[in-house]
Protein backbone atom coordinates (compact mmCIF):
# COMPACT_ATOMS: atom_id res chain seq x y z
CA UNK A 1 0.00 0.00 0.00
CA UNK A 2 2.80 2.67 0.95
CA UNK A 3 4.77 1.22 -1.93
CA UNK A 4 2.32 2.53 -4.30
CA UNK A 5 2.38 5.47 -2.59
CA UNK A 6 6.10 6.19 -2.87
CA UNK A 7 6.10 5.32 -6.32
CA UNK A 8 3.58 7.76 -7.34
CA UNK A 9 5.21 10.64 -5.55
CA UNK A 10 8.55 9.80 -7.45
CA UNK A 11 7.03 9.60 -10.57
CA UNK A 12 5.04 12.94 -10.17
CA UNK A 13 9.08 14.41 -9.05
CA UNK A 14 10.49 12.88 -12.25
CA UNK A 15 8.04 13.71 -14.35
CA UNK A 16 8.34 17.61 -12.75
CA UNK A 17 12.30 17.38 -14.31
CA UNK A 18 14.07 16.72 -11.09
CA UNK A 19 15.58 13.11 -10.12
CA UNK A 20 14.12 11.47 -7.92
CA UNK A 21 14.24 7.57 -6.74
CA UNK A 22 13.00 5.55 -3.54
CA UNK A 23 15.22 5.56 -0.35
CA UNK A 24 18.37 2.65 0.32
CA UNK A 25 18.77 1.91 -3.64
CA UNK A 26 20.68 -1.25 -4.05
CA UNK A 27 23.16 0.47 -5.45
CA UNK A 28 24.09 4.01 -4.82
CA UNK A 29 22.44 6.86 -6.95
CA UNK A 30 24.14 9.02 -9.12
CA UNK A 31 24.61 12.13 -7.30
CA UNK A 32 27.14 13.50 -9.70
CA UNK A 33 25.07 15.03 -12.37
CA UNK A 34 22.50 18.02 -10.34
CA UNK A 35 20.33 17.72 -7.68
CA UNK A 36 18.42 14.31 -6.73
CA UNK A 37 15.88 13.56 -4.01
CA UNK A 38 15.29 10.29 -1.93
CA UNK A 39 11.78 9.52 -1.29
CA UNK A 40 10.50 7.90 1.86
CA UNK A 41 7.79 7.65 4.67
CA UNK A 42 8.92 8.52 8.03
CA UNK A 43 5.48 7.96 9.73
CA UNK A 44 1.79 6.50 8.94
CA UNK A 45 -0.79 6.88 11.13
CA UNK A 46 -4.14 4.90 9.89
CA UNK A 47 -7.83 7.11 10.24
CA UNK A 48 -10.82 5.35 10.46
CA UNK A 49 -13.18 6.93 7.71
CA UNK A 50 -16.14 5.56 9.85
CA UNK A 51 -19.12 3.02 9.41
CA UNK A 52 -16.43 0.00 9.00
CA UNK A 53 -14.78 2.42 6.34
CA UNK A 54 -17.52 1.88 3.98
CA UNK A 55 -18.24 4.88 1.51
CA UNK A 56 -21.27 3.62 -0.91
CA UNK A 57 -22.12 1.78 -3.59
CA UNK A 58 -21.50 2.67 -7.06
CA UNK A 59 -24.53 1.13 -9.10
CA UNK A 60 -24.05 -0.45 -12.21
CA UNK A 61 -24.92 1.21 -15.37
CA UNK A 62 -25.23 -1.42 -17.52
CA UNK A 63 -26.81 -4.21 -15.75
CA UNK A 64 -23.70 -5.55 -14.26
CA UNK A 65 -23.01 -6.36 -10.70
CA UNK A 66 -22.88 -2.98 -8.29
CA UNK A 67 -19.60 -2.10 -6.47
CA UNK A 68 -19.48 -1.39 -2.57
CA UNK A 69 -16.62 1.00 -1.46
CA UNK A 70 -14.41 1.25 1.00
CA UNK A 71 -12.09 4.22 2.03
CA UNK A 72 -9.65 4.90 4.16
CA UNK A 73 -7.30 7.79 5.16
CA UNK A 74 -3.76 7.87 6.20
CA UNK A 75 -1.69 10.88 7.46
CA UNK A 76 1.69 10.48 6.11
CA UNK A 77 5.15 12.09 6.67
CA UNK A 78 7.20 11.71 3.45
CA UNK A 79 10.65 12.33 3.52
CA UNK A 80 12.76 13.98 1.00
CA UNK A 81 16.15 13.83 1.11
CA UNK A 82 17.79 16.62 -1.29
CA UNK A 83 21.66 16.17 -2.74
CA UNK A 84 23.07 18.53 -4.50
CA UNK A 85 26.85 18.55 -5.81
CA UNK A 86 29.65 20.46 -4.46
CA UNK A 87 30.73 22.94 -6.73
CA UNK A 88 29.75 26.62 -7.98
CA UNK A 89 27.00 24.93 -10.34
CA UNK A 90 24.80 23.45 -7.68
CA UNK A 91 25.99 23.63 -3.97
CA UNK A 92 24.11 24.59 -1.02
CA UNK A 93 22.15 26.75 -3.03
CA UNK A 94 21.27 24.12 -5.14
CA UNK A 95 19.35 22.14 -2.35
CA UNK A 96 17.01 25.31 -2.15
CA UNK A 97 16.03 25.54 -5.71
CA UNK A 98 15.16 22.05 -5.44
CA UNK A 99 13.42 22.38 -2.68
CA UNK A 100 11.21 25.26 -4.15
CA UNK A 101 10.85 22.96 -7.39
CA UNK A 102 9.37 20.12 -5.33
CA UNK A 103 6.97 22.37 -3.24
CA UNK A 104 5.80 23.56 -7.24
CA UNK A 105 5.07 19.93 -8.62
CA UNK A 106 3.36 18.80 -5.23
CA UNK A 107 0.03 19.90 -7.17
CA UNK A 108 0.67 16.99 -9.86
CA UNK A 109 0.62 14.62 -7.17
CA UNK A 110 -2.54 11.81 -8.08
CA UNK A 111 -5.83 13.09 -6.72
CA UNK A 112 -5.62 10.80 -3.48
CA UNK A 113 -2.96 12.20 -1.92
CA UNK A 114 -3.06 15.57 -0.75
CA UNK A 115 0.09 17.80 0.32
CA UNK A 116 -0.26 20.05 3.06
CA UNK A 117 2.82 21.26 4.37
CA UNK A 118 6.54 21.07 4.03
CA UNK A 119 9.70 21.32 6.21
CA UNK A 120 12.95 21.67 4.89
CA UNK A 121 16.12 20.97 7.74
CA UNK A 122 19.45 22.29 7.61
CA UNK A 123 21.61 21.97 4.81
CA UNK A 124 24.61 19.73 5.31
CA UNK A 125 27.86 19.14 4.05
CA UNK A 126 28.20 15.26 3.16
CA UNK A 127 31.99 14.28 2.44
CA UNK A 128 31.09 10.71 1.88
CA UNK A 129 28.57 11.91 -1.18
CA UNK A 130 30.67 15.02 -2.16
CA UNK A 131 27.31 17.09 -2.03
CA UNK A 132 25.65 19.18 0.23
CA UNK A 133 21.92 17.52 1.85
CA UNK A 134 18.56 18.53 3.11
CA UNK A 135 15.98 16.53 4.37
CA UNK A 136 12.48 17.58 4.04
CA UNK A 137 9.51 16.09 5.49
CA UNK A 138 6.15 16.70 3.57
CA UNK A 139 2.99 15.99 5.35
CA UNK A 140 0.05 14.30 3.52
CA UNK A 141 -3.09 13.31 3.92
CA UNK A 142 -3.65 9.83 1.44
CA UNK A 143 -6.99 8.82 0.34
CA UNK A 144 -7.33 5.06 -1.12
CA UNK A 145 -10.14 2.70 -1.59
CA UNK A 146 -10.96 -0.82 -2.42
CA UNK A 147 -14.11 -2.46 -4.02
CA UNK A 148 -15.61 -5.57 -3.24
CA UNK A 149 -18.50 -7.24 -5.71
CA UNK A 150 -22.14 -7.19 -3.61
CA UNK A 151 -22.11 -10.77 -3.01
CA UNK A 152 -17.97 -10.26 -1.48
CA UNK A 153 -16.84 -12.69 -3.58
CA UNK A 154 -13.84 -10.45 -4.72
CA UNK A 155 -11.99 -7.95 -2.64
CA UNK A 156 -9.24 -5.60 -4.19
CA UNK A 157 -6.92 -4.63 -2.12
CA UNK A 158 -6.86 -0.52 -0.83
CA UNK A 159 -5.17 1.41 -3.65
CA UNK A 160 -4.62 5.44 -3.77
CA UNK A 161 -7.39 7.21 -4.70
CA UNK A 162 -6.82 8.75 -8.93
CA UNK A 163 -3.97 5.88 -9.72
CA UNK A 164 -6.75 3.77 -11.37
CA UNK A 165 -10.00 4.68 -12.39
CA UNK A 166 -11.97 3.95 -9.29
CA UNK A 167 -15.12 5.81 -10.60
CA UNK A 168 -14.59 8.20 -7.42
CA UNK B 1 57.35 22.03 -10.38
CA UNK B 2 57.90 19.62 -8.02
CA UNK B 3 60.32 20.81 -5.12
CA UNK B 4 61.45 19.26 -1.53
CA UNK B 5 61.99 16.14 0.20
CA UNK B 6 59.79 14.30 -2.29
CA UNK B 7 61.93 15.71 -5.32
CA UNK B 8 63.27 11.57 -5.64
CA UNK B 9 60.52 9.55 -5.08
CA UNK B 10 57.71 10.51 -7.54
CA UNK B 11 59.21 8.65 -10.27
CA UNK B 12 58.78 5.39 -7.98
CA UNK B 13 54.78 6.39 -7.64
CA UNK B 14 52.32 4.59 -9.15
CA UNK B 15 50.68 5.92 -12.41
CA UNK B 16 47.73 7.35 -11.81
CA UNK B 17 44.55 8.57 -14.38
CA UNK B 18 42.76 12.33 -12.80
CA UNK B 19 39.47 12.48 -14.45
CA UNK B 20 37.87 15.75 -14.27
CA UNK B 21 35.77 18.68 -17.31
CA UNK B 22 39.43 19.84 -18.27
CA UNK B 23 40.86 16.17 -18.68
CA UNK B 24 37.61 14.00 -19.96
CA UNK B 25 39.76 11.22 -21.22
CA UNK B 26 42.12 11.56 -18.05
CA UNK B 27 45.45 12.46 -17.55
CA UNK B 28 48.35 10.36 -15.83
CA UNK B 29 50.51 11.90 -13.10
CA UNK B 30 52.41 10.27 -10.41
CA UNK B 31 51.25 9.79 -6.55
CA UNK B 32 51.23 7.15 -3.82
CA UNK B 33 47.93 5.55 -2.46
CA UNK B 34 47.69 4.36 1.30
CA UNK B 35 44.87 2.85 3.03
CA UNK B 36 43.41 4.83 5.51
CA UNK B 37 41.41 3.67 9.42
CA UNK B 38 42.93 0.25 8.68
CA UNK B 39 41.30 -1.27 12.14
CA UNK B 40 37.64 -0.39 9.94
CA UNK B 41 36.49 -3.58 8.99
CA UNK B 42 33.13 -1.94 7.44
CA UNK B 43 33.29 -1.00 3.86
CA UNK B 44 30.14 0.03 2.98
CA UNK B 45 26.89 1.74 4.57
CA UNK B 46 23.13 1.68 4.08
CA UNK B 47 22.47 5.21 3.24
CA UNK B 48 19.19 6.74 2.16
CA UNK B 49 21.47 7.75 -0.66
CA UNK B 50 22.40 3.74 -1.46
CA UNK B 51 24.91 1.56 -0.43
CA UNK B 52 28.12 3.81 0.13
CA UNK B 53 31.30 3.04 0.36
CA UNK B 54 33.56 3.83 3.45
CA UNK B 55 36.77 3.11 2.01
CA UNK B 56 38.85 5.94 2.32
CA UNK B 57 42.92 6.26 1.23
CA UNK B 58 45.09 9.29 1.26
CA UNK B 59 46.88 9.92 -2.00
CA UNK B 60 49.98 11.73 -2.02
CA UNK B 61 50.82 13.49 -4.63
CA UNK B 62 53.49 15.77 -6.21
CA UNK B 63 52.86 19.41 -5.72
CA UNK B 64 52.36 20.44 -9.34
CA UNK B 65 48.61 18.38 -8.90
CA UNK B 66 46.12 20.88 -8.08
CA UNK B 67 43.07 19.05 -8.46
CA UNK B 68 41.04 22.29 -9.42
CA UNK B 69 37.97 20.42 -9.96
CA UNK B 70 38.13 18.81 -6.53
CA UNK B 71 35.32 16.85 -5.82
CA UNK B 72 34.27 16.42 -9.38
CA UNK B 73 37.65 14.94 -10.14
CA UNK B 74 37.77 10.95 -10.24
CA UNK B 75 40.84 9.11 -9.73
CA UNK B 76 41.67 5.92 -11.53
CA UNK B 77 44.54 3.21 -9.90
CA UNK B 78 44.81 0.36 -12.45
CA UNK B 79 40.54 -0.41 -12.18
CA UNK B 80 39.76 1.26 -8.91
CA UNK B 81 37.83 4.47 -9.02
CA UNK B 82 37.83 7.11 -6.16
CA UNK B 83 36.54 10.40 -5.36
CA UNK B 84 38.13 13.35 -3.87
CA UNK B 85 36.91 14.16 -0.06
CA UNK B 86 39.71 16.74 0.74
CA UNK B 87 42.81 17.92 -0.46
CA UNK B 88 45.60 19.39 1.56
CA UNK B 89 48.74 20.99 0.96
CA UNK B 90 51.62 20.22 3.05
CA UNK B 91 54.37 22.61 3.46
CA UNK B 92 58.21 22.78 4.37
CA UNK B 93 58.77 26.31 5.02
CA UNK B 94 57.12 28.11 2.34
CA UNK B 95 57.80 25.56 -0.29
CA UNK B 96 55.07 23.02 -0.87
CA UNK B 97 56.10 19.39 -0.70
CA UNK B 98 53.40 17.75 -2.22
CA UNK B 99 49.36 17.53 -1.74
CA UNK B 100 47.42 15.14 0.14
CA UNK B 101 44.31 13.92 -0.48
CA UNK B 102 41.70 11.71 1.03
CA UNK B 103 40.23 9.29 -1.53
CA UNK B 104 36.86 7.33 -1.19
CA UNK B 105 36.95 4.08 -3.20
CA UNK B 106 33.48 4.46 -5.28
CA UNK B 107 34.04 1.54 -7.14
CA UNK B 108 35.16 -0.24 -10.22
CA UNK B 109 36.18 2.12 -13.34
CA UNK B 110 33.85 1.28 -16.31
CA UNK B 111 35.69 1.19 -19.75
CA UNK B 112 35.30 4.58 -20.61
CA UNK B 113 35.62 5.87 -16.88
Amino acid sequence: MLDDILDAAVNAINTAGISAFREFPERRADLKSGASVSVGADSCKCLSSGLGEYLGTRVASDGGEDVELFGRRLELELRFEIYSPFGAAYGAAGCLRCADSLRECFGALPSGLKALDMECGEIKADEELSCYRCSCVLHTLAFLVAESTSGETKFLDFVLKGTVDSGN
Amino acid sequence: MTAGVFDGVWPYGQTLRAFDADSVNGREFMGFIEPLSLADTVSEKRDRAGRVSEEKYRLIAAPAETFPYRSATLIVCGSIKYEILSIKEIHNGEEITHRECVLLKVGEAASDA
